[in-house]
């Protein structure tokens, strides 16, 4: 407990340095580089002490703040979210510094540090609190800190919009979180966990107000489907790095919030899980029919987020119908197919984003058909995007098919046991995910990094420098090692889910290794399939060495005069897949199709707006403003009349309550 | 002891009413001064036993800072922004004495109601605390300049220091705390507001103000 005490000091302490030392760019570097690594790691020990099985005592200091103490306990569903948040924190942290340097001064280097250090501090105490108080507290600094780190380059006016959305949606959902918190802290007389558990309501309509609370609240931090609209225009406009952080990690501090309140209720109706369920295949489907659809690199992969928190959805439904139903193996398979998956996204999205950015710094642009041929021109990049890329399609040996695989059994084990609308309904979408998901992929990376460059810049690319490569190749080697060697990974995560649902933690390992056994294999036989691929690629070096080796252009195809304008692109590659769905999203095209025999100009731009944000919420808000404009005019200025109602309001007040 | 306290607690009822009449800055900030003076010394006579350390500092640090150094301050400002003489009402001296006499009468009703720990306090001190506290609202709201505002806020300081000296021995530090906003309002509103707003509208009037509005 005290090295995590240390580890968020050092990661607190390393934020509040980084203005003064804003003036010496070397020194703050060091400071933040050390802060940010010593902390992570430090943080990172009592994490696997737990999940290996250690038990760390809770800790409690007072606090002066009302109905506060400083109540901190690190369980193994803590320790399993405490993971992601240091390696995260640390692989994005190092990455930041070889970012904002290669930004040359776009970026206010002094507060994305001083917020990105803050960001993870706040959130390794958000899943270590034991107050609600303190939760409350670290969640809104994780929240706040979040808004600078989007708004960090705030001259653009789109990203003072999305800033502005993204405030807005973190503070409506922290409004529930208060009210979810004060009425059960009501009901147990303190702001405490336990006590709050001990003094939950039974099932029944104030256990369901409560939930619907906590969906609300935790939902729009984790980005379920009715609520994800912020996430596609917040996590765009970040610093790549601080996107990495956001989308890997924050938004499971809302899965967290989830997972823990399941965890605090006495009852888990089977109600929840088919809520969830519903909730994680529309977030799921749509988050990747959307993603398909983007032709922005980082708000596809911000779509592709609502995707795999969809996926986690999934997961926590099942465990919850497996509590409900008493089915302990289900429950155990759910939860814990949910959390390997809040692992591996963590992994394979932070790696995404950390990639987006180097292409998008290399090309200058977020849009990916400005890119093309950038294999050849960033070899490092793209063997790490492609890793991660894999990773997030689910294809073994990578990390992405481990939690998917629990999955799939879940929903196999539900079906046997009784459930049979879950099997189909689960198992259909989830298989029909992979599918979209693998789609989406290769579309996207296919653009960037095949064919021939389609701009000049993109001609001019490089792999950026080690600070940028060292953390992409770490988190490229955890996607990969994951997939190969699940097995303590897997135990870690059937303790945590055991500790969701109180179940027994001998129960919910053994559901899980029969379930693991066949990994073994399948790691195998990847490990033999990159092992192998990497013996072709030698014999073929070995092959090519003494022989003349002409380089014609890609999609060459005969044409004496090939452009780069000939090739594919992620329009054309995702146009017949968007015309399948087109009744769920309704892009808007504009269409010049050439005339004649020999046509002078044509063009097609399509483009999908966000139904809920573009098409619903935002025409809502501008009748809203427009009704109230008259109150406008109490905005007018003078200093006197401000005070002049203070005091007039004041005056009242104290002749109303005496 | 309880005659000399209740001489106090009026005269700084009757220096707030010529705060409210005067119309030359500079008597502004004398009368201000010399309340400051008398909200010194209350303390002594208020708590007949106490002559603590901890209130003759207090007295002291009251002495210094609200009749010394935040006149001489606010006399320098004077000086040096060059503002002119007048304080330039938005209410008229005679209506503002009305209004005096309105919010002592209110602040006696209020008084009689508020509900207070119990304690042998004088029973004017809690309607002349309220009194002291609106007239300074009542400043702000009815002066035009910016210094006349910073008087206003110095009063309705005082009003609230004279609430402090009700729960003076159960709060610790309740009335130091209230003293270092004093020095806050000193340095900060006089070094940074009157300055910024001098040089960048040409004028210390806050209803220049109205063009930051969006």
């Amino acid at each position: 407990m005290t090295l995590l005490l240390v580890a968020v000091a050092l990661l607190a302490g390393g934020a509040f340095l980084a203005p003064p030392l804003a003036g010496r760019p070397r020194a703050a570097r060091a400071v933040n580089l050390a802060c940010t690594v010593c902390g992570c790691l430090a943080g990172l020990a009592p994490a696997l002490f737990v999940l290996s099985g250690g038990d760390i005592p809770e800790l409690r200091l007072p606090w002066p703040v009302p109905l506060g103490e400083m109540s901190l306990a690190i369980d193994p569903l803590s320790a399993f979210f405490l993971i992601p948040v240091f390696v995260v924190g640390l692989t994005a942290g190092v990455y930041g510094e070889g970012y904002l340097e290669a930004a040359h001064g776009h970026l206010p280097t002094a507060s994305v540090r001083f917020f990105f250090l803050l960001l993870t501090a706040s959130m390794a105490l958000v899943v270590t609190a034991r107050n609600a108080v303190l939760f409350l507290a670290s969640w809104e600094v994780m929240a706040l800190a979040g808004f600078f780190l989007v708004c960090a380059e705030d001259g653009d006016a789109r990203v003072r919009r999305a800033g502005f959305i993204y405030i807005l949606c973190t503070h409506a959902a922290v409004l529930c979180l208060f009210i979810m918190f004060a009425v059960m802290g009501s009901r147990a007389g303190s702001m405490d966990f336990a006590a709050m558990k001990a003094a939950m309501p039974g099932p029944g309509p104030s256990l369901g107000g409560l939930f619907a609370l906590a969906l609300v609240g935790f939902g729009m931090k984790a980005g379920f489907m009715p609520f994800h609209f912020w996430l596609p225009e917040a996590h765009p406009v970040a610093p790549s790095h601080a996107s990495a952080a956001m989308s890997a990690v924050m938004l499971k501090m809302g899965v967290y919030g989830l997972l823990r309140f399941i965890s605090l209720s006495p009852a888990v109706p089977a109600g929840w899980g088919v809520v969830f369920l519903v909730l994680g295949a529309a977030s799921a489907l749509l988050g990747v029919l959307f993603a398909l659809a983007q032709r922005d690199l980082k708000r596809l992969l911000a779509y592709s987020s609502i995707e795999n928190i969809g996926i986690i959805g999934l997961g926590m439904g099942i465990g919850a119908l497996g509590l409900a139903h008493g089915n302990q193996t289900l429950a155990a398979l759910g939860f814990a197919g949910a959390l390997l998956h809040v692992l591996s996204h963590s992994l394979f999205k932070s790696l995404l984003f950390l990639g987006a950015g180097a292409y998008n710094q290399a090309v200058g642009s977020r849009n990916i058909e400005g890119a093309g041929g950038l294999l050849r021109r960033m070899p490092w990049t793209s063997l790490f995007a492609w890793t991660a890329a894999a990773s997030a399609c689910g294809l073994p040996p990578f990390t992405g098919f481990i939690g998917e695989w629990v999955l799939f059994r879940g929903f196999l084990g539900g079906g046997l046991s009784g459930d049979s609308r879950s099997i189909v309904f689960g198992a259909a979408v989830l298989a029909l995910l992979g599918g979209l998901a693998a789609a989406c992929f290769t579309m996207a990376y296919g653009t960037l990094t095949l064919g021939e460059p389609r701009g000049a810049s993109a001609r001019e690319a490089k792999d950026p420098d080690g600070l940028m490569l060292w953390p992409m190749a770490l988190l490229a080697t955890a996607c990969l090692a994951v997939g190969l060697f699940p097995g303590p990974v897997a135990r870690a995560a059937a303790l945590s889910a055991a500790s969701i649902g109180g179940l027994a933690p001998a129960e919910s390992a053994r559901a899980l290794d029969a379930v693991m056994a066949p990994l073994a294999l399948i790691g195998a036989i990847g490990a033999a399939a990159v092992v192998l691929s990497w013996l072709f690629w030698s014999l073929r070096q070995a092959l090519l060495r003494r022989r003349t080796v002409a380089l014609q252009p890609t999609w060459g195809c005969g044409f004496t005069l090939p452009s780069p304008a000939m090739q594919y692109t992620a329009s054309s590659f995702a146009q017949p897949l968007l015309l399948v769905f087109r009744g769920l999203m309704p892009s808007e095209v504009e269409l010049r199709p050439p005339v004649g025999y020999w046509p002078e100009r044509a063009g097609f731009r399509s483009s999908l707006p966000d139904p809920l944000l573009d098409r619903c919420l935002l025409p809502a808000a501008e009748v809203v403003e427009r009704s109230l404009a008259f109150l406008r005019r109490a905005q007018h200025g003078h200093l006197q009349l401000y005070l002049l109602h203070v005091l007039l309001f004041l005056i009242v007040l104290l002749m109303w309550k005496l | 002891m309880d005659q000399i306290s209740q001489l106090l607690l009026v005269a700084t009822v009757f220096l707030g009413f010529a705060l409210l009449g005067s119309s030359s800055m500079s008597g502004c900030v004398n009368l201000l001064a010399l309340q400051g003076y008398c909200l010194s010394v209350l303390p002594f006579f208020l708590h007949h036993e106490e002559h603590s350390a901890r209130a003759v500092l207090l007295a002291a640090g009251m002495a210094f800072l609200k009749g010394w150094l935040v006149p001489r301050i606010l006399l320098h400002a004077i000086r040096e922004v060059r503002i002119a003489r007048e304080v330039e009402p938005l209410v008229g001296y005679v209506p503002s004495l009305l209004i005096g006499v309105v919010i002592v009468g209110l602040s006696v009703v209020l008084g009689q109601r508020l509900p207070l720990p119990p304690g042998n306090h004088s029973g004017l001190l809690v309607p002349i605390s309220l009194a002291t506290m609106m007239m300074g609202l009542f400043l702000t709201v009815s002066r035009l300049k910016a210094l006349t505002q910073v008087i206003g806020y110095l009063v309705f300081e005082n009003g609230i220091y004279l609430f402090g000296l009700l729960v003076f021995r159960e709060t610790p530090w309740l009335l130091e705390m209230g003293i270092l906003l004093d020095v806050f309002a000193a340095v900060f509103i006089l070094g940074i507001v009157i300055q910024h707003i001098s040089r960048q509208f040409d004028s210390i009037h806050t209803d220049k103000l109205t063009q930051l509005k969006e």
